[in-house]
C-alpha cells in the first residue's frame, strides 16, 4: 500500500467519529437527492401507469384502418404499432364505471375482453389500429405525413381517441414539459448539492486544519503540492464511498415510505391521479445520485485542498494557528466582563478568534431556522384555509340544480336533520326601473321554513310572524367595521326600510303539453329574462312532456320590510364574506302565500348531517338518479376537505422530513465543527485550569460559548424566518383571505429549544474527554 | 518556617512490569523564601515531582503540605482555588492563552477569582518584566523570551507562596535565558518569593540557594550552597528561533529546487 493511502486510512481510525459523521452528513444528502427525485419519478409512474391500466398503452389511436394497411403503418419510422383490434366500446355499467369491450388481441387484463381471438388481417376488414409515438419531437408533422400516406393509400383514417394522460406524461412533457422538469430537477438537485458540498467542506477544512502539521512533515521531506492534493481528493473518494450505499438505501426507504403513507393513510389523494402510487426509482436517478454525491465529496474537498497544499513547510509544521490572530479582532468590551465576568471574556474571544470556522455551523443553523419558521408558516395558513373552506359553508354536502322533489327525495332517502334549502331572487333594489344603488340593493334568497325559523331564532327574530318576516345578512357592514379595505360599500339599509320586490304569479309546475299554453303565457326558461313573452321559436324548441314552469304574467311589485338586519349569524352554507351585497333571507311560507316564487332550477340545498355525505355522492353520482332528476351539481365538501387536509398533510410530511434531514445535515457539521474546535483548544483549556480554572467556572465558560454561538445563529436566522413568513401572509392575504400575519411562535421556540439543545449537547460531549485529561499530560502533549 | 513539606511522595505509572516508579518515596521541604533547583537528566522525575506540587497531576501516595494546606486529598475544584491562589507555574512552552493580551494574561488568576486587580502592583509588575510598550500585545507578537516574562507574570501576580518553574529557559536563547533567571532571582528577593526551579542547565542551577539532584525519581543530592556559587562550563547556546526558522526555509528551498530539478527531468 502506498504510504499516503496508509497514511489516510490511519487519519480515519483516529478520528473514527468526525470519519462517521462526515459520512452520515454525505449519506443524507445523497438520501435527501434520491427522496425528491424517487417521489418524482413515483408520482409520474403512477400516472403513466394508471393511464396505461385504465386506457390502454397507446398514444393514439386510428379508426377504420384497412388490414393491408396496417403494414405501412408498421413500417413507419415514428410510431410503433401497439396492437389493433376489431372492435372495441366503452360501457358504462350501473354504478358508474366505465368498461371497454374488446374484440380482437389485447395485451392487458384489465379490459373486459367480450371475444378474445386472434385476428386474421386482411383486406376485407378495417381495424382500429393503436399507436405509439417514438419520437415526440416530430409528432405534428409526422401525423399528417401518416395520415396523407394513409389516405393516398385509399384510406380514410381518422384519429378517433388519443391517451391523453399518456400522451401529457409521456409525449408533451417530453416536448417542452421535460425540458422544464429538467431544468427545474437539474436547479434543485444543483442547490442540493451546493448546500450540502457547502456543509460538508466544512468538515474536511477541519480535517485539514487538525492535520496541518502533518502535511507540513510531508512537505518538507519533499511531498509536491500535487500530492497533498491528491491525498485529500483521496480521503473525500473513500468517504464518498463508504457514504454513497448507506444514502442510496436510505433514499428508497424513505421513497418507499412515501408511497406506503399515501397508499394507506391519504388514499383520498391518489383518487386525483389515479388509483394508487407506485414505488419507481429509474437506475438513471441511482446514477444521477452517485455522481452528484461524488461531485458533492470533491466539491467539499476542493477549497481544504488547495489550501492544504498551499501550506509552506515551515508554516505548517510550526502550526502555529494563534499567528493569524489580530488584537483588534478579539476585542470584547468591558460590558462582557462586567456581564459575564473572565470565563465570558475568554468564551466571547475565542468565538471571535474562530468566526470563520464557525462561520458555516452558523449559517447551517441559520437555514433550519428558517425553513422551519416559513414552512410552519406556511402550513399555518394552508390549516386556516381550509377551516376557512369547511367553515364557508357549514355543510358537508352541497346540491345545486336538479328537477322538483329531488331535495325533498334525499330528505327522506337519507334521514337528513340538518339542512337547508334555497331559492335565489334576482337582484331587487329599492326603485326597479332606476339604475342600481349598491347601497341599497339586496340579493334575495328563500330559505325552506326550518332553516328559516333556525336562522331568525340565531339572529334574534324570534316573536315575529316568520312568514313574513325578512333578514337582512348585512355582511359588508361586518367587514367594513373589520377596516378591511377590500371589501365593497357598506349599505344604507336598516331595519324598518321597505324594499320593492317585482314578482310574478306563480303557477305551479307542471307537464308541458304544447296546447295547453294559452295566449300570454310566460314560460320561465331564463332566470333573468323572466318579463318577455314567449316566442314561437322557443315555442318550437319545448319537447312535450317536460316539466316546465309556467307563470301567469301578472306583474305586481311586492313591498318587504326588513324586520331584522343580522351581522354575524349566516345560515347554513352561507359565510360571512362570499357576498358583495347583503342577502335578504324569506321564508319559503312568505312566497307561498304572496306568491313570490322563483324556479326550482336555481336552488340549492345545505346538508349538514354528518356522515352520510358518501353515501349521498354514491346515490347523486348515480345515473339513474341523474335521469330522474336531470341537471344538478353536487359537491361532497366533507370529502374535498379530506382530500385537501390529506394533500397538506403529505405536504407537512415531505416539508418536515425535508427539514428534518437538511437539519441533521446541519447537525453532522455542527457536531464536526465543535468537537474539534473544541478538541483543538484542550491545551488551551488545561492551561486555565491549571492557573486555577474550577470545574464550575469551566463549565459556565462553555455554556456561555454555547449560549453566544446559538445567539448569534438564532439573531440571524429569526429575524430572516419571519420576514419570509410575513411575505407568506402577504401572498395569501392577496389571494383574497384575511387572515393577517399569524405571528410563528411555536416555530420560533422550536428553533430556540432545538439549537439550544443541540449546541449545548455537542458542546458537553465535547468537553467530556477534556475533562478527564490529566492537565500536565494535556499541557505537555504538543507545543504551541 | 517551611512553606513546603513533601513526606514519602510516590508517583508511578503503568501495572505490573511495565510499572514506572516517577517519584519514588520522596520527602522534601522547603522554607519560605528559599530559592530552589532541582537538577537531573531527562525522566528522572523531577517536572513530575514540580507538576504534584503545582498541583496540576496528582500523587499516587503520599503528603504534599504547602502554606498548611494538605494538597493531596483535595478534589479537583479545590485544587484548582489552591492552584490560582497559592502557586504560581512557569513552563518551557509559556502556555499563554493566545486570545487574551498581555496584560490580561497576567491578571488571569486574579480574574478567575474574581479578585480585584490591583492595578498599582500589575503596573509595577509589567514594568519589571520589562514589557512596559507591549501590554496591547496578543503572545503572537512577542518573542520567546518576552512570552515567557508574561508567563512569569502570571505566576507572581497573585502573590503566591511558591513560583514553580518547569525548564523555564528550556526553550530560550542564553540572552533570554539570563533575563529570566534574573527576574526570578528578582522575585525571589524582591518579593521574598518561594522558587522552585527545575532545569538541567548547570549554569542556571548554580545560581539557586539550594540544589536538589535528582536521579531515577530519588533525590540522589541535596545541597544548600548559597555561598558556594561555582562557575560551570558554559553550555552551547541554543538556536534562536529566528535561525530555526532560516534552517528550515533553507530546507524548503531545497526541496523545491530538488522537486523542480526532478520535474524538469
Amino acid at each position: 500500500m502506498k504510504v499516503l493511502t496508509r497514511l489516510n486510512l490511519v487519519n480515519f481510525k483516529q478520528n473514527r467519529i468526525r470519519t462517521a459523521v462526515t459520512i452520515v452528513g454525505v449519506a443524507l444528502s445523497i438520501t435527501l437527492i434520491l427522496t425528491v427525485i424517487g417521489i418524482a419519478t413515483s408520482i409520474w409512474y403512477s400516472i403513466v401507469e394508471d393511464a396505461r391500466g385504465r386506457y390502454g398503452d397507446y398514444h393514439t389511436m386510428y379508426e377504420d384502418v384497412p388490414g393491408d394497411k396496417i403494414e405501412l403503418l408498421e413500417q413507419s419510422k415514428y410510431y410503433n404499432v401497439m396492437y389493433y383490434s376489431e372492435h372495441v366500446s366503452e360501457v358504462i355499467d350501473e354504478e358508474g364505471v366505465k368498461h371497454l369491450y374488446w374484440i380482437g388481441p389485447y395485451p392487458k387484463e384489465s379490459y373486459k375482453v367480450i371475444e378474445q381471438k386472434d385476428i386474421v388481417r386482411d383486406e376485407e376488414h378495417v381495424y382500429n389500429v393503436f399507436l405509439k409515438y417514438k419520437d415526440f419531437d416530430s409528432t405534428e408533422n409526422d401525423e399528417r405525413m401518416q395520415t396523407r400516406a394513409l389516405g393516398d393509400a385509399g384510406c380514410d383514417t381518422v384519429t378517433v381517441r388519443v391517451n391523453i394522460d399518456l400522451q401529457i406524461f409521456e409525449g408533451d412533457l417530453g416536448k417542452t414539459g421535460r425540458i422544464l422538469f429538467m431544468s427545474l430537477s437539474t436547479l434543485a438537485i444543483g442547490t442540493m448539492a451546493i448546500i450540502a458540498a457547502f456543509i460538508i467542506r466544512n468538515s474536511f477544512s477541519i480535517s485539514i486544519t487538525e492535520r496541518v502539521r502533518q502535511f507540513g512533515m510531508l512537505s518538507s521531506v519533499g511531498a509536491r503540492p500535487r500530492q497533498i492534493r491528491r491525498m485529500i481528493y483521496q480521503e473525500a473518494l473513500l468517504i464518498g464511498l463508504a457514504a454513497l450505499p448507506f444514502g442510496l438505501l436510505l433514499g428508497a426507504l424513505l421513497t418507499l415510505g412515501v408511497v406506503l403513507i399515501v397508499n394507506n393513510l391519504l388514499i383520498d389523494i391518489m383518487t386525483i391521479i389515479g388509483s394508487e402510487m407506485l414505488f419507481f426509482i429509474p437506475w438513471q436517478a441511482i446514477v444521477i445520485c452517485f455522481v452528484v454525491g461524488l461531485i458533492i465529496v470533491f466539491l467539499s474537498a476542493a477549497s481544504p485542498a488547495i489550501v492544504a497544499s498551499r501550506y509552506s513547510p515551515i508554516y505548517a509544521l510550526r502550526s502555529n494557528q494563534d499567528v493569524k490572530i489580530k488584537a483588534r479582532k478579539v476585542r470584547t468590551s468591558k460590558l462582557t466582563r462586567m456581564i459575564w465576568g473572565m470565563g465570558g471574556v475568554i468564551a466571547r474571544k475565542n468565538l471571535k478568534r474562530s468566526r470563520q470556522k464557525y462561520r458555516t455551523t452558523v449559517i447551517s443553523i441559520v437555514l433550519s431556522v428558517v425553513a422551519l419558521i416559513s414552512v410552519v408558516s406556511f402550513m399555518d395558513y394552508s390549516h386556516k384555509i381550509i377551516d376557512f373552506f369547511i367553515s364557508f359553508t357549514g355543510a358537508n354536502v352541497i346540491v345545486q340544480g336538479g328537477e322538483d322533489g329531488l331535495y325533498e327525495d334525499l330528505v327522506k332517502k337519507f334521514d337528513l336533520k340538518e339542512y337547508a334549502i334555497y331559492s335565489h331572487l334576482p337582484i331587487i333594489h329599492d326603485d326597479n326601473e332606476g339604475p342600481i344603488d349598491s347601497k341599497k340593493s339586496v340579493l334575495t334568497t328563500v330559505v325552506s321554513r326550518d332553516e328559516f325559523a333556525r336562522f331568525a331564532k340565531n339572529a334574534g327574530e324570534e316573536n315575529a310572524d316568520l312568514s313574513h318576516a325578512a333578514i337582512l345578512f348585512n355582511t359588508i357592514t361586518t367587514y367594513a367595521r373589520d377596516g378591511s379595505p377590500r371589501i365593497g360599500r357598506a349599505t344604507s339599509l336598516k331595519a324598518g326600510d321597505k324594499l320593492n320586490l317585482k314578482t310574478v304569479k306563480y303557477v305551479e309546475k307542471k307537464k308541458l303539453v304544447k296546447d295547453a299554453i294559452k295566449d300570454g303565457d310566460v314560460i320561465i326558461d331564463d332566470f333573468y329574462n323572466d318579463d318577455a313573452e314567449t316566442t314561437e321559436e322557443e315555442l318550437e324548441e319545448i319537447v312535450e312532456n317536460q316539466y316546465i314552469i309556467v307563470y301567469v304574467p301578472e306583474e305586481k311589485v311586492e313591498e318587504i320590510e326588513i324586520t331584522t338586519i343580522s351581522e354575524d349569524v349566516t345560515p347554513l352554507g352561507y359565510h360571512k364574506s362570499s357576498y358583495v351585497l347583503p342577502i335578504l333571507y324569506i321564508s319559503e311560507d312568505y312566497y307561498r302565500i304572496d306568491n313570490i316564487f322563483l324556479p326550482d332550477e336555481s336552488g340549492e340545498m345545505y346538508i349538514a348531517d354528518e356522515n352520510k355525505s358518501d353515501k349521498i355522492e354514491q346515490y347523486l353520482a348515480l345515473e339513474s338518479t341523474r335521469d330522474e332528476y336531470g341537471d344538478y351539481y353536487f359537491e361532497n365538501m366533507e370529502k374535498t376537505t379530506r382530500i385537501l387536509k390529506n394533500i397538506i398533510l403529505l405536504a407537512e410530511i415531505l416539508t418536515y422530513g425535508f427539514i428534518i434531514i437538511v437539519s441533521l445535515i446541519g447537525v453532522t457539521n455542527i457536531f464536526n465543527t465543535i468537537t474539534t474546535n473544541v478538541a483543538l483548544r484542550a491545551k488551551e483549556f488545561a492551561i486555565l485550569k491549571s492557573v486555577g480554572m474550577t470545574n464550575k467556572e469551566f463549565n459556565r465558560m462553555i455554556r456561555l460559548e454555547s449560549i453566544m454561538y446559538s445567539t448569534r445563529a438564532l439573531m440571524i436566522g429569526i429575524p430572516i424566518g419571519l420576514l419570509v413568513s410575513y411575505g407568506i401572509s402577504q401572498l395569501f392575504d392577496a389571494a383574497a383571505t384575511d387572515f393577517g400575519w399569524i405571528f410563528p411562535w411555536s416555530a420560533i421556540i422550536i428553533s430556540v429549544a432545538s439549537v439550544a439543545i443541540l449546541v449545548a449537547g455537542v458542546m458537553r460531549y465535547s468537553v467530556r474527554e477534556i475533562k478527564k485529561q490529566n492537565i500536565i499530560e494535556t499541557i505537555r502533549k504538543e507545543s504551541f | 518556617m517551611n512553606v513546603l513539606e513533601i513526606s514519602h511522595l510516590i508517583k508511578t505509572y503503568g501495572k505490573g512490569d511495565n510499572l514506572v516508579k516517577a517519584v519514588d518515596d520522596v520527602s522534601l521541604s522547603v522554607p519560605e523564601g528559599q530559592f530552589v533547583a532541582i537538577v537531573g537528566a531527562s525522566g528522572s522525575g523531577k517536572s513530575t515531582l514540580l507538576h504534584m506540587i503545582g498541583g496540576v497531576d496528582n500523587p499516587t501516595k503520599g503528603d504534599i503540605v504547602i502554606d498548611g494546606e494538605n494538597i493531596s486529598k483535595y478534589n479537583s475544584d479545590k485544587l484548582a482555588v489552591f492552584r490560582r491562589e497559592k502557586v504560581g507555574i512557569i513552563y518551557q512552552f509559556y502556555n499563554l492563552i493566545p486570545v487574551l493580551n498581555v496584560s490580561e494574561n497576567i491578571t488571569l488568576p486574579c480574574d478567575l477569582g474574581n479578585k480585584k486587580i490591583d492595578e498599582e502592583y500589575l503596573k509595577d509588575l509589567i514594568e519589571t518584566l520589562g514589557l512596559s510598550g507591549r501590554v496591547k500585545n496578543l503572545p503572537n507578537q512577542l518573542s520567546g523570551g518576552q512570552q515567557q516574562r508574561v508567563a512569569i507574570g502570571r505566576a507572581l501576580f497573585n502573590h503566591p507562596k511558591i513560583i514553580l518553574a518547569d525548564e523555564p529557559t528550556g526553550n530560550l536563547d542564553k540572552k533570554s535565558s539570563d533575563e529570566i533567571v534574573n527576574l526570578l532571582k528578582t522575585a525571589n528577593q524582591k518579593y521574598h518569593q518561594t522558587v522552585i526551579l527545575v532545569t538541567h542547565d548547570a549554569n542556571i542551577a548554580a545560581q539557586a540557594d539550594r540544589i536538589i539532584t535528582f536521579e531515577d525519581g530519588k533525590i540522589i543530592s541535596d545541597k544548600l550552597q548559597r555561598e558556594a556559587i561555582s562557575p560551570a562550563p558554559t553550555p552551547k547556546a541554543q538556536p534562536t528561533e529566528a535561525e530555526e526558522i532560516a534552517e528550515l526555509e533553507e530546507i524548503e528551498r531545497e526541496v523545491e529546487a530538488e522537486n523542480e530539478s526532478s520535474n524538469a527531468a
